[in-house]
């Protein structure tokens, strides 16, 4: 069939999009609105307050760490406000995915296809790891593990849209896309690349893989997620859309896969939610996927960026604190170009670069190597 | 996984928790008056139409850019006394 050329982004509307009711459209305008003003008090207020208490800890400790605003009454409503909102928008968006479920379900249903079109392998038998299956990530009630019958796929439908609603209220435009800035830098850093098989390591519900359809329409696309109700979502979205993409349920660092299988490995903010153990398991696979000449790119939020303004930091700290993000930490003091070399790419072979969002104010994180 | 994960408990802030249970009970209420003003705005735009308001027409509204500045409009005014509280805590 032939393959779309549209962009793929936050804007990227499918059949299994819930549509929204006069009633969803407020509430989630509001809880949008809420986080936009809640992040604009930050930014001015808290900002000033924080510079104050750092100043003061200066004088005090001048080896101190990031000051505390702990105590501080307009800090305290804006924590409860900003807590509030988030267990808000799940049930927002819980309550118009669940009541539209059944007849989501006759859409996936009467998309149909063939292999030409995707496809889906799932393994009841997969063992999830333990901080997988314990990890409600970003506050997502049930996570990603989550998997309420042999059919269910509301992990999935609510990751694009929770991660959709958030991003905008944080700031981040309706063209967005973390995919279309990683083809963007491979195309401008190695504009002669042209892969013919890429694997996406950790794809969720499929929304970043879209783009390596679109970027390289004559390669096979693939997906590795280990959530089951993730990927039952992701391949009839990604049908629906007509985008041929073969998911698969594994381990990003034990993918199955054979040896030398692909011209790309990629993943979109999957090394911050994962433990280093495993974030070095996830280089070793890379390794091992790819062909000589292949290349690896990992996209991330940029925890190590030097510059980065210490209210910045200090702003992360809150959201790692409360957004169940328990692997944020450990991501910003783990040397990817050191698991990558451990992994087996040589040294010269790395590289690591900060990438402007596509419809953003932030930047990425890109780490990766070619093969040689 | 049947049940799924479940969010990690968040902290308290204030020494009395039903503070903060205040903060989300006014965040809830903020969210139900969007939706009826949601749909109320629908309901007097499609009268004024002439179109019959059902609720599938209601539905199907999409209202334009000037709305949603009201709506913007309005939840800075929900949150401006966070605003008085950083003052009132500068002159402390």
């Amino acid at each position: 069939m032939p393959k779309p050329t549209a962009e793929m982004n936050r804007s990227t509307l499918h059949a299994l999009s819930p549509p929204q009711s006069s009633r969803d459209r407020g509430r989630q305008s509001f809880i949008f609105h809420t986080k936009r003003q809640l992040g604009q008090f930050a930014r001015t207020k808290l900002q000033n307050e924080f510079q104050q208490a750092l100043t003061e800890q200066a004088m005090d400790c001048p080896e101190g760490s990031l000051p505390t605003l702990d105590g501080h009454p307009a800090f305290a409503a804006w924590s409860a406000l900003n807590i509030g909102s988030q267990q808000q928008m799940w049930r927002a968006l819980g309550d118009m995915i669940n009541r539209q479920m059944p007849e989501l379900n006759r859409v996936a249903e009467a998309l149909g296809g063939d292999s030409s079109t995707g496809s889906l392998q799932l393994n009841p038998d997969l063992k999830l790891p333990d901080y997988f299956a314990s990890t409600a990530y970003h506050g997502q009630p049930g996570g990603y593990c989550l998997d309420r019958d042999g059919g269910d796929w509301y992990a999935g439908a609510l990751q694009e849209a929770g991660g959709t609603l958030y991003s905008r209220g944080a700031g981040t435009g309706a063209k967005d896309s973390k995919g279309q800035a990683v083809v963007r830098f491979v195309e401008t850093t190695f504009p002669e690349f042209s892969p013919r098989r890429v694997v996406d390591l950790g794809c969720g519900y499929g929304g970043q893989t879209s783009n390596y359809v679109v970027a390289f329409p004559d390669a096979e696309i693939h997906g590795v997620d280990l959530g089951a109700g993730l990927l039952r979502y992701a391949h009839p979205r990604a049908r629906a859309l007509g985008l041929p993409i073969h998911f698969k349920q594994a381990c990003a660092s034990a993918t199955g896969f054979p040896d030398a299988s692909f011209d790309m490995v990629v993943s979109n903010i999957l090394l911050h939610e994962i433990p280093r153990e495993m974030l070095e398991a996830v280089m070793r696979e890379s390794f091992r996927l790819l062909k000589p000449g292949g290349l690896v790119v990992h996209q991330d939020v940029p925890t190590q960026r030097p510059d980065t303004p210490t209210f910045q930091q200090w702003l992360s700290n809150w959201q790692v604190a409360h957004n169940d993000e328990p692997f944020w930490r450990s991501f910003s003091v783990t040397s990817v170009p050191d698991a990558l070399v451990s992994a087996g790419f040589s040294r010269e072979a790395v590289f690591e670069a900060y990438e402007p969002q596509v419809d953003g104010p932030l930047l990425w994180y890109m780490v990766g190597a070619r093969k040689s | 996984m049947k049940e799924g994960a479940q969010p990690a408990e968040k902290p308290v802030y204030f020494d009395d928790p039903a503070i903060q249970a205040l903060y989300q009970m006014v965040l809830i209420l903020g969210e139900e008056l969007a939706a009826t003003r949601e749909q109320l705005h629908a309901l007097i735009a499609l009268c004024e139409s002439g179109a019959v308001p059902t609720a599938d027409a209601l539905d199907a509204f999409i209202p334009d850019e000037s709305f949603d500045l009201e709506r913007a409009d309005w939840v800075v005014r929900l949150l401006e006394p966070l605003e008085q509280i950083a003052e009132a805590q500068k002159r402390l």
